[in-house]
């Protein structure tokens, strides 16, 4: 490992050369900032992946059997396991969904599971993200670098290869594919993950595309190609679900496909992950997350869920306004580390009028007990500091089988006093080593 | 085969205008700063005159430095390693991230020739990186039509610097055939009044003005 430190200026410079940014607006304006790289990686232990394996299967598992049941039977609500308000009030429920059942019924094909490991050296996931998860491409570039830039350290260590990547997304892709060409539909060159949908497109073997470029005639999806326009049979898309389509979600949506629902509903092209996964994602929904294992696969949860409470629960919201000053509040509406507001960093003021607001609209939030998880080592200064950190670990959900990538994304904060790790707030990352013995 | 649609097509061609118009102003401005060392100077407004580019210097010291690394100003070189690179950035797929990776590096290079006290010898590199991409190009991307495009951006780029700024004039009828050759390989379908002066010229088989010839060049795409 100290190989790899040694290299730390020769992997980001090759970093650099091969653009590896994220974009940011700020101000107004777009801007393109390299994603900070610490060398030293996270490495999980073979038998500690074992575990983290098997549990983000079954995990994934019972979320596709969730996402399946709610636009199809609902039985999970009839047999009074989730009540209804966290369904039909999520935002991330679509009723233009209802009835459709996707090619092969997968509905998450890449989910990005979110998790900590605590000082008590459990792991505990911190959410799941089934819409459109990123940062895959990040760990992906950075090991091929680092290979190149130490190759003794890989020599030396059994890392488990996760270079494989880009045909796992190739084999998950041609599994839904209803005939045609593979494509990752991008926003543009302008959103903040373009870098991740053209390296992911390259490395898969599928064509880059966007508005414009894909147009729906007679339920099926073409590609508009010089050559003559070619049947689209899935499409791995990186737009959120109300702008895919401007025939049936914002009207107003120039970056989508019109038509393109009724190609999904007739069956003729895969959609890379299915419309409507963000009400199986809401904050709200995650504290169900065992249950459902419970209730689809008859399994205990292999994988913990951090201590949540629920204000919609009087019990809990009682706990909740009393423990406001050690709990994490996370409302549900948001992401990418936004409106997550740590109970000890507010003024009784602030907290009074927090309180206030959990209480006038308690669907809104839940609260977490704050997890003491473990600091990794980073490179600051050429100093080694400890800072808190975070992975994502991406599952691929095919028709045939659901396996995990042997790698991930470890995001680590910057701020020594801060817990939030998103690359928008100014967060690095690392690689993540899974040891094959 | 790679499938490009209109848009990939007009970004395949621009790429190609890019990177040689970043090439050549880089190769000119860097005899440039040679001759700032012994005092003389480009006739800067002569310059932005034949270039048809506002003449906004006011020295030729100035010129060389803000012609080159003004990214306000769309006019300059930086401004257009910006698109040379933007345009790269939205082919990865069809180009690879290896090839990508040199215009990468050239637009590094060119920020550090920004802050240097001696920028030739980054602007070298811009141009090295220039040449690699090319090689890599060419090696990366199966599909001659494809790679044609890129070309034949490129050689409307060179014949219109040419034109323009009377550089080897000598050049002009072999740089029009190629351009021909390259033009017929990509399958698009070029302005019909302007390929007629641009094929007629190449043949040699009537007087055509700079400006005529440099009109045709341009709208070879103009839409």
């Amino acid at each position: 490992m100290d190989g790899l430190v040694r290299h730390t200026r020769q992997i980001n410079q090759q970093l650099a050369r091969y653009g590896v940014k994220f974009g940011i607006y700020k101000n107004g304006t777009f801007q393109e900032r390299l994603f900070p790289f610490d060398a030293i990686p996270r490495v999980i232990s073979h038998e500690e992946w074992q575990v983290l394996e098997r549990g983000l299967i079954q995990r994934v598992r019972a979320l596709n059997l969730f996402l399946k049941d709610i636009y199809g039977e609902k039985r999970i609500l009839s047999d009074g396991v989730i009540p209804e308000d966290f369904v039909y009030r999520s935002p991330g429920y679509l009723p233009q969904c209802e009835g459709i059942v996707p090619v092969k019924g997968v509905y998450s094909h890449i989910s990005g599971i979110d998790l900590v490991k605590g000082k008590d050296g459990v792991w505990y996931i911190l959410e799941d993200n089934l819409r459109i998860p990123s940062g895959a491409s990040y760990p992906l570039i950075a090991r091929q670098l680092c290979r190149r830039c130490s190759p003794e350290t890989f020599r030396q260590n059994p890392v488990v290869d996760n270079r494989g990547y880009g045909r796992l997304m190739r084999r998950t892709m041609d599994s839904v594919n209803t005939g045609g060409i593979n494509v990752v539909f991008t926003p543009g060159r302008y959103n903040a993950a373009y870098f991740e949908h053209s390296y992911l497109a390259e490395q898969s073997g599928a064509v880059l595309a966007e508005a414009g470029d894909l147009y729906v005639r007679d339920s099926t999806v073409f590609y508009r190609s010089t050559q003559g326009d070619q049947r689209v049979g899935a499409i791995y898309r990186r737009v959120s679900d109300e702008y895919m389509d401007p025939l049936t979600f914002v009207p107003e949506s120039l970056i989508g496909i019109p038509n393109l629902m009724a190609a999904y509903r007739a069956g003729n092209v895969g959609i890379l992950n299915a419309f409507g996964n963000g009400v199986a994602d809401d904050k709200g929904i995650y504290y169900f997350v065992p249950k459902m294992i419970s209730y689809y696969l008859g399994e205990e949860a292999i994988l913990s869920n951090a201590p949540t409470y629920l204000p919609f629960y009087p019990e809990d919201q009682r706990y909740v306004l009393e423990h406001l000053d050690t709990l994490v509040v996370k409302d549900v509406a948001e992401a990418g580390g936004y409106g997550v507001v740590f109970g000890s960093g507010l003024t009784a003021q602030q907290r009074q009028e927090l309180a206030g607001t959990i209480a006038a609209q308690p669907r809104r939030f839940i609260a977490q007990e704050v997890i003491d998880f473990q600091d990794l080592p980073i490179l600051e200064d050429g100093e080694q500091v400890e800072r808190k950190a975070d992975l994502r670990a991406f599952v691929l959900s095919s028709g045939e089988e659901t396996v995990v990538w042997p790698s991930g994304l470890t995001r680590f904060s910057r701020n020594p006093h801060s817990f939030v790790v998103n690359s928008s707030q100014g967060g690095g990352f690392k690689d993540t080593w899974i040891l094959s013995r | 085969m790679d499938s490009v649609t209109l848009s990939k097509q007009n970004r395949l061609y621009w790429l190609g205008r890019y990177a040689e118009r970043v090439y050549a102003a880089v190769q000119v401005l860097m005899e440039e700063y040679d001759r700032l060392i012994d005092g003389e100077g480009l006739d800067y407004t002569a310059f932005c005159r034949d270039m048809g580019i506002p003449c906004v210097y006011i020295s030729a010291e100035d010129f060389c430095r803000r012609y080159l690394f003004d990214g306000t100003n769309p006019h300059s070189i930086r401004s257009a390693v910006e698109s040379m690179l933007g345009n790269g950035m939205v082919l990865r797929e069809t180009i690879s991230s290896p090839t990508l990776a040199y215009l990468q590096m050239a637009h590094g290079a060119m920020e550090l020739a920004e802050h240097s006290d001696a920028p030739c010898v980054p602007l070298q590199w811009v141009l090295d990186d220039i040449m690699a991409f090319r090689g890599s190009f060419d090696d990366s991307v199966e599909e001659e039509r494809i790679r044609n495009i890129t070309k034949t951006g490129s050689q409307v780029e060179r014949i219109s610097l040419m034109l323009r700024m009377g550089w080897h004039r000598e050049r002009l009828d072999r740089e029009l055939q190629k351009l021909l050759n390259r033009l017929y390989k990509t399958g698009l379908q070029p302005n019909p009044q302007a390929l007629e002066v641009v094929t007629a010229c190449a043949l040699g088989n009537e007087p055509v003005s700079r400006q005529q010839l440099l009109e045709s060049v341009e709208g070879l795409f103009a839409v």
